[in-house]
């Protein structure tokens, strides 16, 4: 932090920032100085590396809140923060935190600037400013690699601080919810300003009105002025003079003008790269900086098909999709049987020459001059002028609409289909669609992965990869690669995926700034309003019908072969959920570093729905809701535990890669860290048993994260109230909120994700019975190595992968670990990687439902349960299952039970651990806090264990997946584990199914029900381990 | 989608005496009684004819071809369009039947003639037999007619009057425009003034030249050709594809890649019916998609409980863009019906008896509003034809 205070203006900007919030920031800085105290008693090198990287994380997300005031002229901001800069300086606390936040934020607003260089040209005023934070940016730059040592300092530095000597569990404790806090805090911070303050403008402008507010972008008179052409969609030449350095939106403008439409989302301007490929123009960005050439010619064409056209507002924009289909059809790209091009060509010639005229001359004359299909013939044409004359009476406005209603059945309306090649190198087509992206050969449709099913999308050179989650069809969470012609291909695919995942997928009437903030965030984003939001407006509209000529007489001429393809499928929004997914794309330059803006959309991904009804979603919440408020109900005694697991794992050859990578990119392995930060925010809960309800809440918002489709945004929010940094910074809406998630996604990536999701079934069970054939390898870690040499060409795009890298090192780390075996009684073999937390929570807290803890755990929202038992065990424990956690699954032949415990006292719940690391075995903590209306009952029946060299391959998460009936719920969630021994690979399967029911569930046989499906369905398996833990409401007593 | 369900025709045929031993079938274990087999066809297409008052199409059937009472095979009909499609049962077909299947196993399948200059010696011969036209027939090529007799069919054919309805459907003649029409076989092309009486008698009948395979579809061709359908065939000689095989929900084809459909076979599908999307599904198992599903009205597939079966049907939701409701039902091939929405009726199923599989058709009883008329199929079953096998239902619509 030291090292970064060099930028004084930036550090300015963050007090202000903070200043918004007066009372937040000082606490933070409190607790920063404590926290970094704290880690400096600990000195554990490692621990205190993790958890800065944690916060500048952090922070990056929350610049990610900037990101969306880059369409606000930076000068604008600048000055703004300035003035409020100089009202802060005075508070020396604002000042500490400033800082810490700083160095992150600092670079954002700088990336901006260097993309568009005339912006600076503009900006002299601030040019000095500006400069300073660039130089703020190279020496965040460079620190990124060396930063352990920086922050080191840092801590140090605030160590000094008086309050720091303190026992050495205790300070753990608290530095971690200190921690916890301080995120929380800087994260409100960082979101605020830009929420309230750049706010403002960036809302305004940016978002809501890109289209509106075209004029402003024309900066000043000087700029020459450049006579661009815009094909229209009826065939002529729209000339119209634009400023030389006049963004994308003004041509639009222009245009919409022109065409006098409102409904302007789903239309869009193309050009034709050097490559004479069809790019869509970015309205955000210069027009001249995208064309490359001198060629200024555009063509305005239909960007989204709508699903269903009849949903339109005004005719003159069916009138346009009218055209642009017509177009399609002709030339071939939109395929259809004679039948219909005959129908759909008489609806044209209804619409453009009203009745059929018996009389007219030569009826065929105007037909063959028109081209209604790529193979026209005399028959079609005598079909058409047939069927043209049953349409008699029909308005050309009714003509279009039954031309788009039966166009938009058509197999390909709104496919954009891009050349690609398979894994295996055979031909394929991808079309982008409504709906998701669609797996074309030749002509048949050989698979199809719907928005909702996919996890992340990028592309690295000419490779374009999707991460697909884990269905009731399939059994992996897997990626799926295709092989594109060409790198520019490979990313002009995904900016379709994106946009059209943004435009179809993510409505947020209810919470509009945040879609905007999340697709504004990165210039490859989606910019304009999603379908939801343009229908929305266009609901609005209020203007007497637009007068509008139809005719197709100069489309005649024009050559078809112009037009991009579409991407729409009828489902598109219906489903109306918004699943965030993460786009990745590769980056070059590694300069670049500081879009955050990636970073919210990871943690939106992870935060994903899954695809479960609402009912049972619903059902799920108000089952498990019930049961936590129970267990919370008990306040939990636990006293704080250290963290010693941090330290072990920030010593471990996980922690050095760590280390080496920018914090920015949280490697997996220091999920752990993190997570116990999280756990430090939700510490403040055990101690105080009036913050147990929020704990409540937030687990309930997780679960229907995981579970449910319910935006993860949403859900975080509740579940971040910091103990310490208290409802002002919780009140920050949305925006904290995503942030919140992003801590939590970054730290453990998509690994975390998997996690969250079997977490959350696992939560959900009343009673827990764990099947494990082969030791599943915990988490699934998605992230693909593919990113790892990621070329940048988007500042963005490298955050993400380094965001990936981070994340891949960790697996490996816990691979080197040597896992030896020992299937002693650990009551909770569940745990994966990043489990480790969750087991945590479970041996600490026995008061506790150690399945709760997962949950926040991914969400980054600590539960109490980990913290309150402080064990040294525990954290060797933990750490053991980190590193070893996939051998703990090793099997037995047959089947003991190994440990099953019920204390004495009222109920308590008995954890054991086994651990496997390393030979040691912990066994651990069972700590008996009377619950008073829960029971947990942790049974393991353990297989002999075979050797496994656990390498702890990273799991791959293959199905979660809900069963609903009358009485019962079962949650099944399933891990799956590729090892390679020696050319032997071994496939380890872990199943956690959740079975939560009435009191007059026979828990035997619905175990023993599992069981048996578990092992048919891998009939070729044996089942080496089961572990139950069963909770009942002690009410019932049916124990 | 509205129309779903609507049909005016179905094209079924007769049940030769062949079937019970010939037949091909997945096992040997029952005995087919003929009798009751073709007792039990009749009754479904009395069902169809009577009961829901179809255009009832037969087709006579043909003792060589022992399968040929499982039409559906034969062709994919879907509004105006009809696709003739190559099964793809190997063992159906007659390797050496005729000259064009010959010429085809030569060129893609060299085994019968072992080394260069026998295949050499073949092509020879299949020339001289083309530009000979008559060709001096080697004895040890099975051909089924003889040089005279071609002869004799090409001069015998003047005679006034229309076709005889059993020349109409004998699977070897084609109606050409303009008063000619094409001997399959013989490629002869003759006036149709004068009469074949030569196919009048069965007994007289020319065995055709056409492999079993072609002549199963010829047939079909021939009478959806008398209804005006757009006849698309598949000529791709690597492409196969059993009707079986191709699950219409009203929306969109699935088409199970099976072992007698291929990928090429589904792609030509696909071309055929471009308004739709067509998606494969892989058949790992089992004769066809439609053994285990079909559909019981618009948006319901009806599934059997097989893991098979579905993990099939959770692959064709997740290849969707639309939703379907599925009804399970414990028997595979119960799931096997026949859905037809009649103007006057409503929602017709014709399922299975409780006799056969009494789980199963109690499961039916769930449908409501539905009239349920189960028709027994035990005896065809036993040759793996099930309820849609029988018939190739068409809706004709009065106008275009």
């Amino acid at each position: 932090m030291t090292t970064e205070v060099g930028s004084e203006t930036e550090v300015k900007e963050k007090a202000e920032e903070t200043a918004t919030q007066p009372d937040q920031p000082e606490k933070a800085t409190e607790d920063n100085q404590e926290v970094a105290n704290s880690e400096n008693a600990t000195a554990e090198g490692g621990e205190e590396e993790v958890e800065v990287v944690v916060e500048e994380e952090e922070d990056k997300k929350e610049k990610d809140g900037k990101g969306i005031s880059r369409f606000l002229p930076p000068w604008l901001k600048k000055q703004k923060s300035q003035g409020q800069v100089v009202a802060n300086e005075t508070s020396p606390t604002n000042k500490v935190i400033s800082e810490a936040t700083e160095e992150e934020e600092a670079p954002a607003p700088a990336p901006e600037t260097n993309g568009h260089i005339e912006e600076v040209e503009e900006k002299e005023e601030v040019q000095s400013e500006e400069v300073k934070q660039k130089e703020a940016e190279s020496t965040s730059n460079a620190s990124a690699d060396t930063q352990p040592a920086t922050e080191e300092k840092v801590t140090e530095s605030t160590a000094q601080s008086p309050g720091e000597a303190k026992s050495a569990t205790e300070d753990v404790k608290e530095e971690e919810q200190q921690q916890q806090q301080k995120k929380n805090e800087v994260e409100g911070k960082s979101i605020e300003p830009a929420a309230t303050g750049d706010g403002k403008g960036t809302a305004d402008e940016g978002l809501s009105s890109i289209f509106q507010s075209p004029l402003r972008l024309v900066r000043r008179n000087k700029m020459k002025l450049v006579v661009c052409h815009v094909a229209l969609l009826d065939g002529t030449d729209f000339p119209c003079e634009v400023e030389k350095r006049a963004k994308g939106q003004f041509l639009f403008f222009k245009v919409y003008e022109h065409l006098n439409l409102m409904e302007r989302d789903y239309f869009g301007l193309t050009y034709k790269d050097s490559h004479e490929q069809r790019c869509w123009l970015d309205p955000t960005k210069d027009i001249k900086r995208q064309i490359r050439s001198n060629n200024w010619q555009f063509s305005f064409n239909v960007k989204f098909y709508p699903p269903d056209p009849s949903l339109l507002t005004e005719d003159i924009t069916r009138y346009l999709l009218c055209l642009q289909l017509r177009e399609d059809v002709a030339s071939g790209r939109l395929p259809c049987s004679f039948v219909t091009h005959a129908l759909l060509g008489s609806y044209t010639l209804q619409a453009e020459h009203g009745d059929y005229e018996p009389d007219q001359p030569q009826p065929l004359d105007y037909i063959t001059k028109q081209s209604f299909a790529p193979n026209q013939n005399k028959e079609m044409e005598e079909k058409i002028l047939e069927l043209h004359k049953s349409h008699r009476g029909m308005n050309p406005a009714q003509a279009d609409t039954q031309f788009l209603e039966n166009a938009k059945k058509l197999s390909m309306y709104g496919v954009d289909l891009h050349r690609a090649k398979d894994s295996e190198g055979v031909d394929i087509m991808l079309g982008v669609c409504a709906n998701g992206l669609l797996v074309y050969k030749d002509k048949l449709r050989i698979n199809r992965f719907a928005w909702p099913k996919i996890l992340k999308i990028s592309y690295k050179r000419n490779n374009y990869y999707i991460k697909i989650r884990p269905g009731e069809s399939e059994q992996f969470e897997s990626t799926v690669g295709f092989k594109l012609p060409n790198h520019r291909s490979a990313k002009r695919l995904w900016k379709v995926c994106v946009e059209n995942h943004s435009f179809f997928r993510l409505n947020s009437p209810e919470v509009p700034p945040k879609a905007r903030f999340l697709t504004l965030g990165s210039k490859f984003r989606y910019s304009g309003r999603t379908q939801t939001q343009t229908r929305l407006a266009s609901s609005l509209i209020d203007r007497p019908a637009p007068n509008f000529e139809r005719t197709s007489s100069k489309r005649i001429s024009r050559s078809l072969d112009g037009a991009p393809v579409i991407n729409i499928t009828e489902a598109g929004s219906e489903n109306g959920h918004e699943p965030h997914l993460e786009l990745h794309s590769d980056s070059k330059s590694p300069m670049r570093v500081h879009g955050q803006n990636i970073y919210v959309r990871h943690s939106n991904l992870m935060l994903e729905d899954h695809d479960k009804t609402q009912e049972d979603v619903l059902r799920h919440q108000a089952s498990i809701s019930q049961l936590k408020r129970s267990f919370m109900e008990a306040p939990p005694p636990s006293p704080p535990q250290p963290n010693q697991w941090e330290k072990r794992f920030s010593s471990s050859p996980a922690a050095t890669l760590r280390a080496q990578h920018h914090p920015p990119e949280q490697p997996a392995a220091s999920v752990p860290t993190e997570v116990s930060a999280a756990d430090n925010n939700s510490f403040p809960d055990t101690k105080e048993p009036g913050k147990t309800a929020q704990v409540e809440i937030e687990e309930t918002h997780v679960i229907q994260e995981v579970s449910k489709e319910t935006k993860p945004a949403t859900v975080t929010v509740t579940v971040s109230p910091s103990p310490d940094a208290p409802e002002g910074v919780a009140l920050q809406p949305e925006v904290r909120e995503q942030e919140v998630v992003v801590v939590v996604e970054e730290a453990s990536d998509t690994a975390t994700r998997a996690r969250q999701e079997s977490v959350s079934s696992e939560s959900e069970s009343d009673e827990e019975a764990e099947y494990q054939p082969n030791l599943p390898s915990p988490i699934s870690h998605t992230l693909i190595p593919e990113e790892k040499e990621e070329e940048v060409e988007e500042v963005e795009r490298e955050e993400q992968g380094e965001q990936e890298k981070g994340v891949e090192p960790a697996p490996i780390t816990k691979e080197t670990a040597p896992h030896p075996i020992e299937a002693s009684q650990s009551a909770q073999d569940v745990e994966r990687e990043n489990g480790a937390e969750e087991e945590k929570g479970e041996t600490d807290d026995s008061t506790e439902d150690p399945m709760m803890t997962p949950d926040e755990v991914p969400n980054g929202h600590a539960l109490p349960e980990e913290e309150a038992p402080g064990m040294a065990a525990l954290a060797e424990e933990e750490e053991a299952k980190v590193n070893g956690e996939s051998p703990m699954a090793d099997s037995e032949p047959r089947p003991q039970v190994i440990c099953c415990s019920e204390p004495p006292v009222v109920k308590t719940e008995m954890v054991t651990i086994s651990d496997t690391f390393a030979a040691q075995k912990t066994h651990i903590t069972t700590k008996e806090v009377p619950i008073v209306h829960t029971e947990t009952k942790t049974i393991t029946y353990e297989a002999a264990q075979l050797d496994n060299n656990g390498e702890g391959d990273p799991g791959v998460l293959m199905t979660a997946q809900t069963i609903t009936s009358e009485s019962l719920c079962t949650t099944t969630t399933t891990h799956i584990t590729k090892t390679l021994k020696g050319g032997l690979s071994e496939t380890r399967i872990e199943k956690r199914i959740v079975i939560t029911g009435d009191s007059d569930i026979d828990h035997d046989q619905a175990l023993a029900q599992a069981i048996k499906e578990a092992k048919e369905q891998h009939p070729d398996m044996s089942v080496t381990r089961v572990v139950v833990h069963k909770e009942t409401e002690l009410a019932e007593e049916d124990e | 989608m509205a129309g779903f369900g609507k049909f005016t025709h179905a094209v079924v045929r007769g049940i030769p005496t062949s079937l019970a031993k010939e037949a091909l079938r997945t096992d040997q274990l029952d005995v087919v009684d003929l009798e009751k087999a073709q007792k039990e066809h009749e009754v479904y297409v009395d069902v169809l004819r009577e009961k829901l008052g179809l255009q009832v199409i037969q087709l006579p059937a043909d003792e060589s071809l022992p399968d040929c009472v499982f039409v559906e095979d034969a062709a994919v009909v879907c509004g105006d369009t009809a696709l003739i499609t190559r099964p793809g049962a190997q063992s159906r077909r007659n390797e050496f039947a005729c000259l064009f299947d010959t010429l085809g196993l030569l060129l893609r399948d060299p085994s019968p003639w072992p080394d260069r200059g026998a295949r050499l010696l073949g092509f020879l011969w299949l020339l001289s037999a083309f530009c000979g036209r008559i060709a001096t027939m080697d004895a040890s090529l099975p051909l089924r007619y003889s040089a005279t007799e071609l002869l004799r069919l090409r001069l015998r054919c003047h005679l006034p009057g229309p076709a005889p309805e059993a020349l109409h459907l004998h699977p070897d003649i084609t109606f050409q425009p303009r008063g000619k029409y094409i001997h399959r076989g013989s490629r002869r092309i003759s006036s149709t003034r004068r009469n074949f009486v030569y196919h009048q008698q069965p007994e007289q009948c020319i065995p055709s030249i056409w492999t079993p395979v072609a002549q199963l579809t010829v047939a079909m061709k021939s009478a959806l050709k008398e209804m005006d359908l757009n006849i698309v065939e598949m000529t791709d000689d690597n492409a196969t594809l059993d009707g079986g095989d191709v699950l219409f929900t009203g929306l969109e084809f699935f088409v199970g890649l099976s072992k007698r459909t291929n990928q090429k076979g589904a792609d030509i599908l696909a071309d055929a019916f471009k308004d739709y999307v067509v998606s494969t599904v892989p058949v790992l198992e089992g004769l066809h998609l439609k053994s285990f599903c079909s559909m019981g009205g618009p948006g319901l597939i009806i599934i059997g409980s097989s893991e098979l079966a579905q993990k099939t049907l959770k692959i064709m939701q997740q290849m969707s863009d639309h939703r379907y409701d599925k009804l399970t039902v414990p028997d595979d091939i119960a799931a096997n019906c026949i859905y037809m929405n009649l103007p006057d009726k409503g929602h017709v199923l014709l399922h299975c008896t409780p006799e056969e599989f009494p789980e199963s058709s109690k499961a039916f009883e769930k449908l409501k509003d539905y009239i349920l008329i189960p028709v027994s199929n035990m005896e065809k079953g036993k040759v793996d034809g099930a309820l849609t096998c029988c018939s190739v239902l068409i809706n004709k619509k009065a106008h275009v």
